[in-house]
């Protein structure tokens, strides 16, 4: 059956076909973003706000050291997400350009497999595998490596990011699959013929071409470990508070403004890293690869 | 012809505008029509059956339900519980309750103790007319009727659901015997002890240990559940200072955090709940419960009533409710179910009385030794109070700590 378009001459949707996908986006989606930066401006009663504009919540996350917590989540997503990048960039390259196709879906599933746990039992596993007791100190020990087990391999930050690339690792791994199918292998055997080493072939061909995945791998796993909360409560121990478990509490104690100042600076960034993506990957080229 | 059918012209769109502003507006009529309609059919099904079962909206934490068993109240009494969980963290139960509905939806509330006051001050909740409830009598334990933060300006706003007693679990094979609280902070221990990571908990822990040992000369503090701004100062730069020395392994919450950091040798000593003590056991850690001579930390779950009962005719219903939670069965139940104390003697005459539904032996051994906790104890009970006066500041204090 051919699937009756939905597009004028030129690609460009008529008004009557965008008219209730863009009602329901601006009544579930844009209206509440905006009624939270204009909420970040609004004084605090005991329980609530009242429309009396004030920048308090923005001085205060200054004055009150939360910037302090909020740049570290920061520093944190961008350190996980560059080491995965670094880890599944190659992972997606080896699964989609050197593995025969048949055992291609059998790699992808392994990186699904454990989507299938609670994502709570899944992080709370790897205290069994980084704890005092645990299975790499263990190993460590019976191998002789070191005469008593390792503190510092869980509650502290190093664990925070095995537990977010745990998590996040296949978010990097497969747009980067997807954007390598667009990477023909005459492509990289012309550059290949025209006297191109490895590097140059990599650098100047594939990941250019693979732009759009990486950026999106990289968006996936930034704004999933900004707002990730599990992580950093089960493994991060006593000085590892993130921008998320922050927010929780402010909620708790009713300090709205300030939770809608915070999230306004997250969503300013969110959507600061969505354009550059747009703008400078061309992350829409992506989708084009489904075609 | 494929264009012309595409287009969207300004009638089309002013015409999907109108249908769908006149669905929105016809929504509210079509919703009390549907209302009205299943009503009707309600009333004409309880005149048939029971037109007198009463339908009370608990809203409490969820480990307070006895579940199916609210049967025998609806057996007893015509009373039907209708339960939802309050999720437990006070700060939104409180707004709910004093900015939104919630107080008018629901009838009665099960919360943690110390939000009284100021649910009562926002008038929220109403206070109890205990000559309503006869089951408030003697047989009560007596260290449950005078908690404070239970009656505001003479009046019993908090009745006890649930009650315990807190201090530390620890590891008898790497903790000898540990009867204070400065094992949590003691150096010989560095960066394996823990306490929990909630203000409420922690601070309390903490006030107890400095007021009672006079460390830093706090022994002025008044009240461990209800600091002033400057004994909150100094509690809080007295566990900053640990934490930053490196005293603590982590800050736990919940059930399997308690257990796992116990069981898997993370932590030896630690500010927590009981139970814990005996799931670690079972797993064949030789876990123990401490007796400090600071005391222990009292907490009780409280029943409150809502405000809006009265327009609702449930006034009388709702206090026939809670005289039936002290008449004892609820406390067999709760205490099989959920290893929770209700603090009345009834609870173990109901168990003698009815041996085929309830262990008395068992039903015994637990109250009793809840009792102890409260009776042989060494130091005070001071009671945990999740609504102190300077709770904002708590807030902010805990958000430091955590930074630091």
């Amino acid at each position: 059956m051919k699937l009756r378009t939905r597009e004028k001459k030129g690609g460009v949707l008529v008004p009557g076909e965008i008219f209730l996908p863009a009602l329901y986006v601006m009544i579930l989606g844009i209206i509440p973003l905006l009624l939270i930066i204009v909420w970040s401006f609004f004084e605090p009663t005991e329980y609530w706000i009242r429309p009396r504009l004030t920048i308090a919540a923005y001085t205060k996350f200054f004055t009150l050291g939360r910037y302090i917590t909020f740049l570290k989540t920061l520093r944190v997503s961008v350190t996980v997400t560059v080491i995965a990048l670094l880890l599944g960039y190659p992972i997606a390259f080896f699964i989609r350009k050197i593995i025969k196709e048949k055992y291609r879906t059998l790699i992808l599933f392994i990186f699904i497999i454990p989507f299938f746990l609670s994502y709570i039992i899944r992080i709370f596993s790897l205290r069994l595998i980084l704890g005092r007791n645990g299975l790499i100190n263990n190993l460590l020990v019976l191998t002789g490596l070191v005469s008593e087990p390792l503190e510092g391999l869980l509650f502290n930050e190093f664990a925070v990011h095995i537990g977010l690339l745990s998590s996040y690792l296949p978010f990097m791994i497969f747009p980067i699959v997807l954007s390598i199918e667009r990477v023909g292998n005459s492509t990289i055997e012309a550059s290949q013929d025209l006297g191109a080493t490895f590097f140059q072939t990599l650098f100047k061909v594939i990941i250019p071409l693979t732009k759009p995945g990486i950026f999106a791998g990289c968006i996936f796993v930034f704004v999933s470990s900004l707002g990730s909360t599990v992580e950093w409560d089960l493994l991060g121990g006593v000085s590892e508070l993130s921008t998320q478990q922050m927010l929780e509490s402010l909620i708790t104690a009713l300090k709205f403004p300030s939770t809608f100042a915070i999230s306004t600076l997250i969503l300013i960034i969110t959507m600061g890293a969505l354009l550059l993506g747009f703008r400078y990957a061309r992350i829409g080229d992506l989708f084009e690869t489904l075609e | 012809m494929a264009s012309k059918k595409n287009k969207f012209t300004r009638r089309e769109f002013f015409g999907t505008g109108l249908k769908i502003g006149a669905g929105i507006a016809a929504y509210p009529f079509i919703k009390s029509v549907l209302a009205r309609s299943r009503s009707a059919t309600s009333l004409f099904a309880a005149t048939e059956e029971e037109a007198e079962v009463k339908e009370l909206r608990l809203w409490a934490s969820g480990t307070q339900t006895i579940e199916e068993h609210w049967e025998k109240l609806e057996s007893d009494l015509g009373i039907k519980i209708l339960f939802s969980d309050n999720g437990n963290a006070v700060g939104p139960v409180i707004s709910k309750m004093v900015f939104g509905d919630a107080a008018k939806i629901y009838d009665i509330n099960g919360l943690q103790g110390g939000a009284e006051k100021e649910l009562a001050d926002q008038g929220a909740i109403i206070p109890w007319d205990m000559s309503l409830i006869p089951n408030w009598d003697d047989d009560i334990w007596p260290m449950v009727r005078n908690i404070p933060y239970h009656t505001v300006t003479g009046k019993r706003y908090g009745i006890p659901f649930t009650i315990n007693a807190d201090s530390m679990v620890y590891n008898a094979d790497k903790v000898s015997v540990c009867d204070t609280y400065a094992y949590v902070f003691d150096r010989s221990l560095k960066g394996k002890t823990s306490m929990e990571d909630y203000w409420a908990n922690a601070c309390i822990f903490a006030a107890m240990y400095l007021k009672e040992n006079n460390i830093q000369g706090m022994g002025t503090i008044e009240d461990p559940g209800n600091l002033k701004v400057d004994e909150l100062e100094g509690v809080m730069e007295f566990l900053i200072r640990e934490k930053k020395e490196g005293q603590f392994r982590t800050f736990w919450s919940g059930w399997e955090q308690g257990v796992s950091l116990i069981t898997s040798g993370e932590v030896w000593c630690m500010t927590g709940w009981e139970p814990i003590v005996y799931a670690a056991q079972e797993k064949g850690v030789n876990a123990k419960y401490a007796v400090p001579k600071e005391g222990y930390e009292g907490w009780s779950n409280d029943l409150i009533l809502h405000e809006g009962v009265k327009k609702k005719g449930l006034y009388e219903t709702a206090h026939a409710f809670v005289n039936w939670v002290y008449s004892g069965y609820f406390g067999n139940q709760i205490m099989k179910m959920r290893g929770y104390c209700s603090p009345t003697e009834k609870v173990i005459k109901y168990a003698e009385a009815h041996p085929n539904e309830f262990d008395p032996e068992w039903i015994k051994g637990k109250q009793k030794h809840v009792l102890d906790k409260f009776k042989k104890k060494k130091g005070e009970t001071y009671w945990q109070n999740v609504r102190p006066n300077n709770f904002k500041l708590y807030e902010d204090w805990w958000e430091k700590l955590r930074r630091a």
